[in-house]
C-alpha cells in the first residue's frame, strides 16, 4: 500500500484528545486544536513561575546557581529572569542526586502505520535513566495519577522506545502563597507498558488525522522534509 | 549487591538493581464475581472482613472479621480501631509470625474507608464531620493520610497486600469504588490493578487499562482467564499473578543496571572525546544500539559538540559585537541540523554571559532582563489557570471513537493555504514539552 508520510507530535494528539474528550469543561476548543496543527503557538511574554522551574528541571541547577547560593533562571527569549532560594530548589537537587545518570532532553523519534499514512512521531523525552523514562510535571495544583493516566504523552514515549516498560512522571507543586512563599511539593506516579498501546495510539492517530483532513489541515502535518518519506 | 549490611539499612549503590519489594494489588469487579474467593488464592493470606462478604466465597482461608460496636445507638468502637489496636499492640506480628502469613487481604477497600475509617476518624475529632454526618474536606484530608499510612505499615511487615473493591462506573468507565483521594492513593502505590469481570460464561481479570476499565500491569501480563475454581491452576492464581509481578520488577531492574552501565561506558568515551571526528565516530558507533540506548548517546554526543564549539569560538567574548560575530559564523561552521540545534544553545550561552538577542535589529545586545524572586513571578499562564480551575467541574462528554459527540464532529472547511513555517537559526523558540 502507498503510504503518504505524516508528522504528528504527542503535544498535537493531546490536544486532540483533550478537545474530544472535552476536558477541562470544554476548556480547549477546535481553534486551540488549528492553531496546534498550525504550528501557531502563543508567543510568550515572560518566563513563568512553572516554566522557570521546569528550566530547572531540564537544565540541572549547577547551570543556574549564583555564588550567593540563589539560582537565577533565565530564559533566552524572555525579558525577566526568576531568582529561586536554595530551599525553594531543594526538591530538585534531591531528585537530581537519586538519578545521577539521567541523559535529559532526548529527542525520541519513530514511525507508526494509521491507515493510508506513514506517521512520524516526533518527541523529546526530559530524561531516560538506563530504560526508564522520566518526564517533569510542575503545576500551583496538587497532581496525581489521575491528570495523567489518560495522557497519550507517555504512550508515545513507551511506543517510541521498545526497551522501556516504565514511565515516572516526577510532580512538582508549586504552592506559592503571601504567608509562607513559595513551598515545594514532590510526588511521582508511574505508567507501565501494556497490551493494547499500539492500539490505543492509533486510534487516536486516526481521529487526530480525521481531524486534519476534515479542517483541511492536513497539509500543515505534512512539511516538504517530510515528503521524502512517502511510500 | 554491595556487602555493606546492617539490621534495618542496606546499602545500594546507584547502579545496582533495586531488589523487589512487596507489592500492592488491587482487584475490582460487581458484586458477586468472585473477587474475595479470588483474593483467597493469594500466597498464603490473612483475610481482613471490613464487608461481610466471606460467608460467599469459595476456598476460604484464615480471616479476621472487622465490626463495628454500637451500644445504646452510639458508635463505641469501629471497625478500624480494632484493626489498628490489633496492629499497635504487636499482636498482629505475633498472628503474621505464628502462622506465617505472606499476603493481607483488605476486603473491601471501599468499606473499610467509608464505613470503618471515616466514621473513626469523625468519632476521634468531630471537625473532620459534617452536620450530614459525612466528612468535611479535612476530613477527606486525614482520610487519604490514615489509609496511606496504613498500607505502608503493613507492607513495612515484609507483607504483600491485595485490596479487593467494589467496582463503580464513571463516563462509561469502570473504576475501583473508593473514597476521596484514597482511589487516588491506591492507584499510586499499586503495582497491579486488575478489572474482574465475566466475559460469556469466563471470568476474566484485565490488567491492562483500556478504555472501559482502569488498570495497572507492572507486569505486562494479558488478559487473563481465572480458571475454575476447582482447577489446580485456581488455588495459586494470584500468588503466582505477583510472583510472576515481582520477577518482572527484578528483571526491569537488572535491565536498568545493565542499561545504565553500557550508557556510562559511552558517557566516558564522550567526555574523553577531544575532536569533532572523535565524537561524529562515537555518533556512527551508537547506530548499532537499540533505540533507548542510542537517543542517550546522541544526546550526549550533541551536548560535547555544543560545548567544545563553545569553548572554540565563544570563550572570551568581550562585547555585544563580537556575540553578534560569533551567531552569524554558526552557519558558516557547521551543517544545516547542528546549526539549529547549537543556535539554541548559543542563544542560552550569551544570556547566562548577560547578552541577549534583538530581532527588530538583528544583532546581540546587553541584557536588561528584570529579577524576580520565586514569590513575584507569575504563577502560571492565565490560560493554564483557567483550565485547572474548571477542572474541578469537568465533565467527559465524547467518546474517544469515530461515534463521539456528533456536536464535535468537524466540517470541512475552505482549504486554506499552508502557512510557511518561520526559520528558526535567529530566533530561540522553546520547543513545547
Amino acid at each position: 500500500m502507498a503510504r503518504k508520510a505524516i508528522n504528528i507530535t504527542p503535544s498535537l494528539l493531546e490536544t486532540v484528545r483533550k478537545y474530544r474528550m472535552e476536558l477541562y469543561n470544554g476548556f480547549i476548543k477546535k481553534e486551540d486544536v488549528l492553531k496546534t496543527i498550525r504550528g501557531e503557538y502563543e508567543p510568550k511574554v515572560e518566563l513563568t513561575l512553572g516554566s522557570a522551574f521546569h528550566l530547572l528541571l531540564q537544565n540541572g541547577t549547577e547551570k543556574y546557581l549564583q555564588s550567593d547560593g540563589s539560582y537565577k533562571v533565565v530564559d533566552a527569549s524572555m525579558p525577566n529572569e526568576i531568582i529561586f532560594t536554595a530551599e525553594q530548589v531543594e526538591t530538585v537537587v534531591a531528585y537530581e542526586q537519586r538519578v545521577p545518570f539521567g541523559v535529559k532532553e532526548c529527542k525520541v523519534n519513530g514511525w507508526i502505520n494509521v491507515g493510508d499514512y506513514k506517521v512520524r512521531l516526533s518527541s523529546k523525552v526530559d530524561m531516560l535513566v538506563g530504560t526508564i523514562i522520566e518526564e517533569h510535571k510542575t503545576s500551583k495544583y496538587a497532581q496525581s495519577t489521575k491528570d495523567f493516566e489518560d495522557s497519550l504523552q507517555w504512550r508515545t514515549y513507551l511506543y517510541l522506545l521498545p526497551e522501556c516498560d516504565k514511565v515516572v512522571y516526577n510532580l512538582f507543586q508549586l504552592n506559592n502563597t503571601k504567608k509562607y512563599g513559595l513551598r515545594v511539593n514532590y510526588g511521582t506516579c508511574n505508567f507501565y507498558r501494556y497490551k493494547g498501546l499500539k492500539a490505543d495510539l492509533s486510534e487516536w492517530i486516526k481521529l487526530t488525522l480525521e481531524f486534519a483532513k476534515s479542517t483541511q489541515t492536513l497539509n500543515y502535518l505534512r512539511p516538504e522534509w517530510i515528503k521524502t518519506y512517502d511510500e | 549487591m554491595t556487602d555493606f549490611k546492617i539490621d534495618g539499612l542496606q546499602l545500594i549503590a546507584p547502579s545496582e538493581p533495586i531488589p523487589p519489594k512487596n507489592t500492592i494489588t488491587v482487584i475490582y469487579g460487581q458484586p458477586g464475581s468472585g473477587k474475595t474467593s479470588l483474593s483467597f488464592t493469594a500466597n498464603n493470606p490473612l483475610h481482613l472482613d471490613f464487608d461481610d462478604g466471606l460467608e460467599r466465597a469459595v476456598g476460604r482461608k484464615m480471616s479476621i472479621k472487622f465490626t463495628s460496636v454500637i451500644e445504646d445507638g452510639e458508635l463505641k468502637k469501629t471497625g478500624y480501631e480494632a484493626c489498628k489496636e490489633l496492629i499497635d499492640s504487636g499482636k498482629f506480628l505475633q498472628l503474621v509470625d505464628q502462622y506465617e502469613f505472606k499476603t493481607i487481604v483488605i476486603d473491601t477497600g471501599g468499606t473499610l474507608l467509608d464505613d470503618h475509617i471515616a466514621p473513626y476518624l469523625i468519632h476521634n475529632n468531630p471537625k473532620y464531620g459534617n452536620s450530614a454526618g459525612g466528612l468535611t474536606l479535612q476530613g477527606y484530608g486525614a482520610l487519604k493520610q490514615e489509609y496511606k499510612t496504613l498500607l505502608r505499615t503493613i507492607k513495612g511487615f515484609n507483607l504483600d497486600i491485595v485490596v479487593v473493591c467494589h467496582a463503580t462506573e464513571k463516563d462509561g468507565k469502570h473504576r475501583p469504588k473508593m473514597t476521596g483521594g484514597s482511589l487516588e492513593v491506591l492507584k499510586e502505590s499499586c503495582d497491579l490493578l486488575g478489572y474482574l469481570f465475566l466475559e460469556g460464561n469466563k471470568r476474566t481479570l484485565d490488567f491492562n487499562p483500556t478504555e472501559s476499565h482502569f488498570g495497572k500491569n507492572v507486569a505486562g501480563f494479558k488478559r487473563l482467564n481465572i480458571p475454575h475454581y476447582e482447577s489446580e491452576k485456581y488455588l495459586e492464581f494470584v500468588a503466582n499473578c505477583i510472583r510472576i509481578a515481582k520477577e518482572k520488577m527484578s528483571s526491569i531492574s537488572e535491565e536498568q543496571k545493565s542499561a545504565i552501565n553500557d550508557v556510562a561506558e559511552y558517557k566516558a568515551q564522550v567526555e574523553q572525546a577531544e575532536t569533532f571526528k572523535e565524537l561524529t565516530a562515537i555518533e556512527i558507533d551508537a547506530n548499532k544500539l537499540p533505540t533507548t540506548y542510542k537517543v542517550q548517546v546522541k544526546t550526549l554526543v550533541l551536548e560535547k559538540f555544543n560545548s567544545m564549539y563553545a569553548e572554540m569560538y565563544w570563550d572570551g567574548l568581550e562585547d555585544a559585537e563580537a556575540y553578534t560575530q560569533a551567531l552569524l559564523e554558526i552557519p558558516e561552521n557547521v551543517d544545516q541540523y547542528k546549526s539549529r540545534q547549537l543556535g539554541y544553545y548559543f542563544f542560552d550561552f550569551a544570556k547566562l554571559k548577560g547578552y541577549t538577542y534583538d530581532k527588530e535589529n538583528k544583532v546581540m545586545v546587553l541584557d536588561e532582563s528584570v529579577a524576580q524572586t520565586a514569590e513575584q513571578a507569575v504563577n502560571e499562564k492565565p490560560a493554564a489557570k483557567k483550565a485547572t480551575a474548571k477542572k474541578a467541574t469537568a465533565k467527559k462528554k465524547a467518546v474517544p471513537k469515530k461515534k463521539a459527540n456528533p456536536k464535535k464532529k468537524t466540517t470541512a472547511k475552505k482549504a486554506t493555504k499552508p502557512k510557511k513555517r518561520k526559520a528558526v537559526v535567529v530566533t530561540p523558540e522553546i520547543e513545547e514539552e
